[in-house]
């Protein structure tokens, strides 16, 4: 009962959080990929033949206007969508074929999440939350959990609040709790979708430094969502989009 | 993971708190129902200490009739023993197996408390007519009409009470309708049978006392006769037709009506089980507005979950794990309200209240206990379904 629900995966292999590997080779290969949103009336393009790659060890910035489809982008780049026609590949291969629970599976191993309104379960205290990935891992036991979800939060140094609740932490530390939650699984892509945009540009700056140190001391594949041009060109490489296509 | 649901629902306790006071309710009322099933059951259960299959009531009214009865009853009962089929034949009072009537009757051993049973005067045929059982002593027979005190028969029951630890047969009782001892009639047990449920299946085992009429010589004049007949297995309507047309050849201007025992016992059944139907119907009528209310805040408790529901999958839950994550939480506030239910339940077998056995006790709380976990199952599944079909990246867009 232990793991009830952590059936899921099956494997407890974590790839290494450095930048060792081919820095070159693409993590995420997007090809042809178009979203549409279909209703009784209206169909909607969200995304229109977007071919992109993500390269592993790149810090890509995603930028574009409210409505432009970006975080459909990340939302198909994370595995949280299908695409209506295209291919996405994961470490080179397609992921069309897979199951819920191998999506599920690459999600928690591969995949870390941050977003603006950072998405904590506010019934639960800060280790609680960071903790959450490592659920769904049925081979962990309690205490490793525990002692990798402390070693997240000393990251992103919030290891003194692990028994906060995230209604009692400002807006930057909820933001780097939901950071720890993403690091926490060890994973080799971070998709951020505007974690500054809540944030005045103090802390907006904080959180972006924090991303920024994860993507060169660790070697984590980041790509982020913003709407701030000062923040994207901090980053190895904009890409930019309009109605659906990427224009640059 | 049971931890992390327990930390949840500890940490959601105040929204939590309706939920489990629901099913505490709904436990409580279930556990009422259930003891009554089974009380219903265990009395269904228990013989009724007689032979009714193939046994005729015959209700004779006199109307009036003021010329000497017992003449004609004799004859009558003469000429309804010589008819084709009839096995035997018995007077009775009133208070007949599945009837409503009854003969309160204070029975008195010695100067032993009084004792409020049931009484049944009859003669000599009522027993083996009706074979019932005999544990000690014998039935009613012609030895007693030298008897200087009347015979009686005492039930197990009666026997339980009035003489607990020594022995019945020979004791002397006094019996009647009146609470004051004086005005007692005196009886020696002859005999003991066993429990004897003329109040039908749901009746429980009570005190009776058996005593011996005979049909005297002077001319007493009475409302009405009762008369059992045991007629031949198989034996329909034809051979009821022909005990009525009996009465009548016989009787003159008395009427009758007559009916099975099988037959009075099925209505008798009927007429008991209506109530408790009635409370059995209120009973689920509650529970399914209990059910529609639980289904629609767990419902809304999922609704008001969707983020969190994308956000887990995001992080490596599957569909199926977040449908058995929503049934496992519903079901650890089932136990959070069951526990204390099963607490208060127990008490009443502990309490020895109703005096009802703990057996009773026990499947009505197993009936509860098992009804509210397979309920709350029930209407935590479609919510929790709902959730699996959830798509990730459209519930994390919805906070």
């Amino acid at each position: 009962m232990e793991n009830l629900l952590a059936s899921t995966i099956d494997t407890n292999s974590q790839p290494p959080l450095n930048g060792a590997t081919a820095a070159t080779a693409p993590v995420l290969q997007l090809t042809n990929i178009e979203k549409v949103y279909q209703t009784a009336t209206i169909e909607t393009v969200a995304l229109n033949r977007v071919n992109l790659t993500i390269n592993r060890g790149e810090f890509v910035s995603i930028m574009g206007p409210s409505g432009c489809g970006k975080s459909t982008l990340l939302s198909l780049m994370g595995l949280l969508d299908e695409p209506t026609s295209g291919t996405i590949e994961v470490d080179g291969r397609p992921v069309q074929s897979y199951s819920d629970k191998e999506l599920a599976g690459l999600r928690n191993l591969k995949i870390g999440f941050v977003f603006q309104s950072y998405h904590l379960i506010n019934d639960l205290s800060v280790l609680d939350n960071v903790e959450l990935p490592l659920l769904y891992r049925p081979k962990l036991s309690g205490r490793e959990r525990r002692q990798r979800a402390v070693a997240a939060l000393d990251k992103v140094g919030l290891s003194a609040r692990t028994g906060h609740f995230p209604s009692q932490l400002s807006g930057g530390q909820r933001q780097r709790v939901a950071i720890a939650r993403a690091l926490v699984g060890g994973p080799e892509i971070i998709l951020a979708d505007e974690p500054t945009g809540n944030l005045d540009s103090v802390m907006g700056e904080e959180i972006m430094d924090l991303l920024l140190g994860l993507n060169k001391t660790e070697g984590v594949t980041i790509v982020m969502v913003t709407h701030d041009i000062q923040q994207a060109m901090k980053t190895g490489r904009v890409v930019r989009f309009f109605d659906g296509s990427q224009v640059g | 993971m049971i931890q992390h649901l327990i930390t949840l629902i500890w940490n959601r306790k105040r929204a939590n708190g309706l939920l489990i006071t629901e099913l505490f309710l709904s436990f409580l009322v279930l556990f009422g129902l259930g003891t009554l099933v089974a009380v219903v059951g265990l009395a269904m259960r228990q013989p009724p200490g007689f032979a009714y299959e193939d046994v005729w009531e015959l209700r004779l009214t006199t109307n009036n009739d003021q010329l000497p009865q017992n003449p004609t009853l004799r004859r009558l009962l003469a000429q309804l023993r010589a008819v084709p089929g009839v096995e035997g034949v018995s007077r009775s009072s009133f208070s007949t197996p599945f009837t409503l009537y009854n003969m309160q009757s204070n029975v008195r051993a010695g100067n032993g408390p009084i004792l409020e049973g049931n009484e049944v005067q009859t003669d000599d045929h009522f027993g083996p007519l009706l074979r019932m059982e005999l544990l000690e002593g014998r039935w009613f027979d012609p030895r007693d009409d030298a008897s200087l005190v009347p015979p009686v028969i005492i039930n197990r029951e009666m026997r339980e009470a009035l003489f607990p630890n020594g022995p019945a047969l020979g004791q002397l009782v006094r019996a009647n309708h009146s609470s004051n001892p004086k005005e007692m009639n005196e009886g020696r047990v002859v005999g003991v049978t066993g429990s004897y449920r003329s109040g039908g299946d749901l009746g429980a085992p009570s005190p009776f006392i058996f005593v011996r009429t005979v049909l005297p010589d002077s001319n007493v004049t009475m409302f009405s006769h009762t008369l059992l007949v045991r007629v031949r297995p198989g034996s329909g309507a034809a051979l009821e037709e022909q005990l009525v047309k009996t009465v009548a050849a016989v009787t003159k201007t008395w009427s009758t009506s007559a009916i099975s025992l099988t037959d009075s016992r099925a209505a008798g059944l009927q007429t008991a089980l209506a109530p408790i139907l009635a409370v059995g119907l209120v009973c689920a009528f509650l529970f399914l507005n209990v059910a529609l209310g639980l289904f629609g805040a767990l419902w809304q408790a999922i609704s008001q979950r969707r983020a969190e529901i994308g956000l887990r999958r995001a992080v490596g839950a599957t569909g199926p794990g977040i449908s058995r994550q929503f049934v496992a939480e519903t079901l650890v506030i089932t136990t959070l309200a069951v526990g204390p239910g099963v607490l208060l339940a127990a008490q009443f077998p502990l309490l020895g209240a109703f005096g009802l056995p703990v057996s009773v006790y026990a499947v009505g709380i197993g009936l509860a206990v098992l009804l509210v976990y397979a309920f709350a199952t029930v209407c935590a599944m479609q919510p929790s379904w709902q959730a699996a079909g959830i798509r990730p990246a459209v519930a994390l867009r919805e906070e």
